[in-house]
């Protein structure tokens, strides 16, 4: 059994409580990553971080986050690398993908949303709480609404 | 390409030919006659005369019919040889004029057009070159400023992502003056956040990559739904912001949804800025059949006749609104107008120094909106 179908059968929000929901943030820069790190373990998430694409992927498959904020521009593999391998991985391809990019011309976020990411969120258009709102609202449709 | 006889070259020579081949002949019948009548007539017998005459006449009009035929003939030679080489220059000089400049005329000739044809071709290179220096000038500014944008996104948004983060109280309680500064320091940083995005969509525009995604889509729902969500920003600035919809039903045009919501909320929010407290500014809609129309009014400074034509360039901004406090990007309306041309429509506007101004879009109707004609540019050989 793997760790999301373990997870989808319980309700997110006593995980919430827990402390048991995990959200991998891929962000190589750290201002960024300490800010929307330190607001999402406020709201009761555990947050777990990777610097780079390879180390993203790696985390995604050894800690099976619940969901996975994504940078695309990247030191190494880029954030759309990162997104089609992780969609073609079945043991992580069900986990829900938030594109958080400061590139967001209608060609990347297209590429982005064909790739397999649920929403495409551009960092300067979004202030952290919506960017939680986000990551509520998706957890929600994907683990409760099933 | 047509033309009417009497114009073309052809029927200049004919002519020119044919009056100098019958001139002589003309001249020469006159002194025969001349003749004829003082020396010869009264010393032949009125038979012979008579066959002399009509020998004459027909003589005479042989001649006239190898004149005609000659004159026919060489009109014909004289004007294809001058002609042809002139009816290629002429369809590489309109394609130059389309903006085709790949364009190889082989000249054979050594005389005046064979001339003209050199410099002709030469005047194409040249402009190739100027065209491409142009575009890879223009290739490089918009890589510039695209790259340029994302590189200011990154601080842009730890700026906003630290002011928001502040002001939810995450470190703590924020004393109400501090606030006060953070909330200014954040309306700055938005106003640069809108500067880069409409950079790079102007740099987007530019480059021709600013698609669009063409879908069924209802004006009259579309527009509510805009004002509404503009209603915020205008009672913010103290302005009346009313629709005055003359529809009664759905209004279904092929468009992008969101562009077009950027190029109207564009000319709303100049609309809303520009007006002065206590302002009203009116966003009607008008369809009849064929054409749909989205009118934006205002009643504020109204734009100085010398800055009208200006008004759709980049960075343009009017110069009685300048001391003005605005926080437009002066790229709005250039997207508004590419937007806009983008679904084959077309943007204007009218106004009046001291009683405000009128925005007009208009859009075709569902069905009548074509795909753009893409230009073929395969290079024009021929020779002359």
């Amino acid at each position: 059994m793997t760790g999301k179908e373990k997870n989808s059968s319980i309700p997110i929000s006593s995980l919430l409580k827990r402390n048991e929901v995990k959200v991998l943030v891929v962000e190589d820069d750290k201002f960024l990553r300490e800010i929307l790190g330190g607001k999402l373990t406020k709201e009761g998430y555990t947050v777990l971080e990777a610097l780079d694409g390879d180390q993203g992927i790696e985390k995604t498959k050894s800690e099976q986050p619940h969901i996975i904020l994504l940078d695309l521009v990247l030191p190494g593999a880029d954030g759309y690398d990162v997104l089609g391998r992780l969609k073609q991985d079945p043991e992580v391809s069900k986990i829900p993908v938030i594109v958080l990019s400061n590139l967001g011309s209608r060609e990347d976020i297209d590429r982005a949303i064909a790739l397999g990411a649920q929403q495409f969120m551009v960092k300067a258009h979004h202030t952290p709480q919506e960017i939680i709102e986000a990551v509520k609202k998706i957890l929600d449709e994907h683990y409760l609404q099933k | 390409m047509k033309l009417k006889i009497r114009h073309t070259l052809f029927f200049r020579f004919f002519w020119t030919l044919v009056l100098l081949g019958v001139m002589p002949m003309a001249i020469s019948a006159f002194f025969l006659v001349a003749t004829y009548q003082s020396r010869i007539a009264d010393k032949v017998s009125s038979g012979v005369a008579d066959e002399l005459l009509r020998n004459a006449s027909i003589q005479f009009f042989l001649i006239f019919l190898f004149v005609l035929i000659i004159a026919t003939f060489s009109a014909f030679i004289v004007s294809r040889n001058i002609s042809r080489p002139l009816r290629t220059l002429t369809e590489a000089a309109r394609l130059i004029g389309e903006g085709n400049l790949n364009i190889q005329i082989k000249v054979s000739r050594r005389d005046e057009i064979g001339n003209l044809g050199s410099f002709f071709n030469e005047m194409a290179g040249n402009l190739k070159e100027v065209q491409e220096r142009q575009a890879e000038i223009s290739r490089l500014k918009s890589e510039f400023i695209t790259v340029a944008a994302h590189q200011l996104r990154t601080p842009l948004s730890i700026m906003k992502w630290s002011h928001h983060t502040i002001l939810d109280g995450d470190v703590g309680k924020v004393p109400i003056k501090q606030r006060e500064l953070i909330e200014k320091a954040e309306v700055a940083n938005e106003s640069m956040i809108r500067l880069v995005h409409n950079l790079l969509d102007a740099a987007r525009i530019e480059e021709g990559r600013f698609g669009y995604k063409f879908d069924s889509m209802d004006v009259r729902a579309f527009l509510h739904e805009l004002v509404d969500e503009k209603k915020i920003f205008a009672e913010n600035k103290n302005t009346k912001l009313e629709l005055k919809d003359s529809t009664s039903g759905p209004v279904e045009i092929s468009g992008d949804k969101e562009r077009l919501a950027m190029a109207v909320g564009n000319i709303i929010d100049n609309a809303v800025r520009y007006t002065p407290p206590n302002g009203t500014v009116s966003v009607s809609l008008e369809y009849d059949d064929a054409k749909l129309r989205i009118t934006i009014h205002d009643n504020g400074a109204g734009i100085p006749q010398k800055d009208q034509e200006k008004l759709f360039t980049k960075f343009y901004r009017a110069q009685s609104t300048m001391h003005v406090e605005t926080e437009g990007t002066g790229l709005g309306l250039f997207i508004a107008k590419n937007v806009v041309e983008g679904h084959n429509g077309s943007i204007w506007f009218e106004s009046h120094e001291g009683q405000g101004t009128s925005f007009f879009i208009s859009l075709p109707a569902k069905g009548s909106l074509q795909a753009a004609v893409n230009k073929s540019y395969d290079t024009f050989v021929k020779n002359i």
